[in-house]
C-alpha cells in the first residue's frame, strides 16, 4: 500500500509540487555545507582489508541468513531538513552502477528494513540507522545489487521540484556455501590514436568470476624509443562490471609520446583483486593498432598468499600427525598407526578399540 | 602439567577478547555470526537543491529549459571508490493536460574541484528513464565537486500556452 502510495506520489509529484515526492517533509536548501551525507558505520570483520568493503556494503550470505549494519545519516545544510532514508534497486548500465527511479524494489530491496525511514535533522546534526537485510530461505542464489538513499526535496511551489539523494551501494551475493571468487581477465590491448592526435591504450576486461567488480588501475610504458619509460598513468575509470561483463577500459596519454614500440604494463585492481597484462604497443598514426593479446597475465599476489597459507596448513596438520604418533609410539600404544601398519595382513575380525 | 597449560590457554584466551574493542558488535544471524569494525571513514553528501524554474517558452516553442541550480558533491570517505551522479525526471505536464515529450539533462563542465579527483560529464542526457550524467572518477583521498546543470523540457507541437511542472531527481552514490 505505501508502495502505491508512493506510485502515485511520484506520478503525481508533477501535480502537486509542494507536497514532495515519497511525502517527504519539504526542505527549504539553504547555501552552505556540503548538504545531506550519508556514512557506512561497520563493516565485516573478514573484510577488514578490502577497500571497496569500506565504503560499500558487500557481502556474501547463505540463504535465510541476516545481516546487520548501521548507516550514519547528516545534516549539513545550514537549515533544519526532512530526510526520508530507504533502500531501491540498481542496476549496472553500461559501465556504471545506477540507482534506479524513486523506490523501484527488487528482491534485495524488498529484504531490507531500515530502522527509521523518516529522519527530522537539525542543522549540524547527525543520526544512526541500523539497516537489516534478512534473506529469505528460498532466496535464489546469485548477485543482487540496491542502493541505500538518504533523500530530502525542495519545497516552495517551483516549477521545477527536485529531489536530492546520495547512498550507499549494496552488493549482495546469495548462495550456499563460501563466496563466489571474484575474477577477471584482460583480453586484448589496443594502441589508438583518436581524431585529436592523442594516443590512447584500451585494453578490455571481462569479469569471468562470480561477483560485480569495481576496476582502477594504472598502465606504464617501458623500453619505448631510446629506453625511455612512462608512466603510471591512472586508468580512466568508473567503471562497474557485472558478472560476465567486459568493458573497455581507456588511458589517455600525452600527445608528445613518441609512436613506440612500447612494452606496456597494465595493473587493473578491484578491491584485493590485481591482474597485469604486457604487450608490445606501437601508436599508429592514425586511427587503430591491432588488438595485441596480452603476452603475460599473472594472478594476484593474494592467490599466492592463499596458495602458501594452503601448504603450510598442510604442512602443519602432516607434522601434528608424526608427532602425535611419535608421541602414541614412545608410550608403547598397542593400538598406534604405526603398529596397525606393521600387521601381517592377514583376514581378522576388526580390533574393537582403535583410537584415532 | 596439562591442566596448568589448559588454564594458561584460557586466561590467553580472556586476554584476547577483553582486548577487542568494544565496537566489535556480534549480529546473530541464523547461520554464522559475523564479527563487524566500525569504520573510521567520512561520508558522501550531495548538496540539497532548492526548487528551479524554467524560460518562460514563445508560444509554439519546441522546448523550455532551466538552470537546476548548482549541484555539489562532497565526498569525505578517503577511498578510491569515486562516485556517479545519475538523474531522472517525470514528464511535465502544463494545467490543461499537456505532456512534455522529453526531458534531458546537461551536467556541464565542472564549475569546480577539489582534491584529487577527474569530474567527468556525459553532456546532455536523455532522463526520461534514469541515466548517469556525471561522475568522479580517479578519486584518492577526499574530494569535492560541483556543477550547474541545465534541464531542458520537450514540449509536444500541441503544446498550450501553460506552466509546466515536474520532479527531477538527483542522486550520487
Amino acid at each position: 500500500m505505501r508502495r502505491l502510495l508512493t506510485l502515485i506520489a511520484l506520478v503525481a509529484g508533477s501535480l502537486l509540487p509542494a507536497a514532495g515526492a515519497f511525502g517527504t517533509p519539504a526542505t527549504t536548501a539553504a547555501s552552505g555545507g556540503t548538504g545531506i551525507g550519508i556514512r557506512l558505520v561497520d563493516a565485516p570483520v573478514a573484510t577488514r582489508d578490502n577497500p571497496r568493503a569500506r565504503v560499500y556494503i558487500i557481502d556474501h550470505v547463505s540463504p535465510g541468513d541476516t545481516v546487520e549494519r548501521h548507516i550514519e545519516i547528516s545534516n549539513d545544510t545550514g537549515a533544519p531538513a526532512g530526510v526520508a532514508v530507504y533502500a531501491a534497486a540498481a542496476k549496472i548500465q553500461s559501465g556504471s552502477f545506477v540507482g534506479l527511479e524513486g523506490d523501484t524494489p527488487n528482491d534485495l530491496s524488498t529484504w531490507t528494513t531500515l530502522s527509521t525511514p523518516r529522519l527530522q535533522l537539525a542543522d549540524g546534526a547527525k543520526q544512526l540507522v541500523a539497516v537489516t537485510i534478512t534473506v529469505p530461505r528460498d532466496a535464489a542464489p546469485g548477485e543482487q545489487y540496491a542502493v541505500l538513499w538518504a533523500q530530502t526535496t525542495s519545497g516552495g511551489k517551483a516549477a521545477i521540484t527536485q529531489v536530492s539523494r546520495v547512498g550507499i551501494r549494496v552488493y549482495l551475493s546469495v548462495g550456499p556455501g563460501g563466496e563466489p571468487a571474484s575474477a577477471f581477465t584482460i583480453e586484448s590491448l589496443t594502441a589508438r590514436r583518436d581524431a585529436s592526435g592523442v594516443p590512447t591504450v584500451a585494453a578490455t576486461v571481462r569479469n569471468t568470476g562470480g561477483r560485480a567488480l569495481d576496476l582502477s588501475g594504472t598502465l606504464t610504458l617501458d623500453d619505448g624509443p631510446g629506453g625511455l619509460s612512462a608512466g603510471p598513468f591512472p586508468v580512466t575509470l568508473g567503471t562497474t562490471l557485472g558478472r560476465g561483463q567486459s568493458a573497455p577500459v581507456t588511458v589517455a596519454l600525452d600527445r608528445q609520446l613518441p609512436a613506440g614500440p612500447w612494452a606496456a604494463t597494465l595493473h587493473v585492481t578491484s578491491g584485493l583483486l590485481t591482474e597485469s597484462a604486457q604487450a608490445s604497443l606501437t601508436f599508429p598514426a592514425a586511427g587503430r593498432s591491432g588488438p595485441v593479446v596480452p603476452v603475460e597475465q599473472h594472478a594476484s599476489l593474494w592467490w599466492w598468499v592463499v596458495l602458501l597459507l594452503i601448504v603450510l596448513l598442510g604442512v602443519l596438520g602432516v607434522l601434528g600427525a608424526i608427532w602425535t604418533m611419535s608421541r602414541r609410539r614412545r608410550r608403547g600404544g598397542r593400538h598406534s598407526l604405526a603398529a596397525l601398519a606393521a600387521r601381517p595382513a592377514h583376514p581378522a575380525p576388526p580390533p574393537s578399540r582403535i583410537s584415532a | 602439567m596439562k591442566s596448568l597449560r589448559i588454564i594458561a590457554n584460557v586466561a590467553i584466551v580472556g586476554a584476547i577478547v577483553t582486548l577487542v574493542p568494544a565496537t566489535a558488535a556480534m549480529a546473530a544471524g541464523s547461520g554464522d555470526t559475523t564479527a563487524t569494525f566500525t569504520l573510521v571513514g567520512g561520508s558522501l553528501d550531495v548538496t540539497a537543491a532548492a526548487g528551479a524554474a524554467l524560460t518562460d517558452g514563445a508560444p509554439g516553442a519546441a522546448s523550455v529549459a532551466g538552470s537546476l541550480g548548482a549541484v555539489s558533491v562532497s565526498d569525505t570517505r578517503g577511498s578510491t571508490a569515486g562516485w556517479v551522479l545519475s538523474a531522472a525526471s517525470t514528464t511535465f505536464v502544463d494545467g490543461a493536460g499537456s505532456v512534455s515529450t522529453g526531458v534531458s539533462y546537461d551536467s556541464g563542465a565542472t564549475t569546480g574541484s577539489t582534491g584529487t579527483v577527474t569530474p567527468t560529464s556525459t553532456g546532455s542526457t536523455s532522463i526520461t528513464a534514469v541515466a548517469p550524467v556525471a561522475a568522479g572518477t580517479l578519486a584518492s583521498g577526499n574530494n569535492t565537486a560541483s556543477y550547474t546543470p541545465t534541464l531542458t523540457v520537450e514540449l509536444p507541437s500541441s503544446a498550450l500556452a501553460g506552466d509546466y511542472t515536474g520532479t527531477v531527481t538527483t542522486s550520487v552514490a
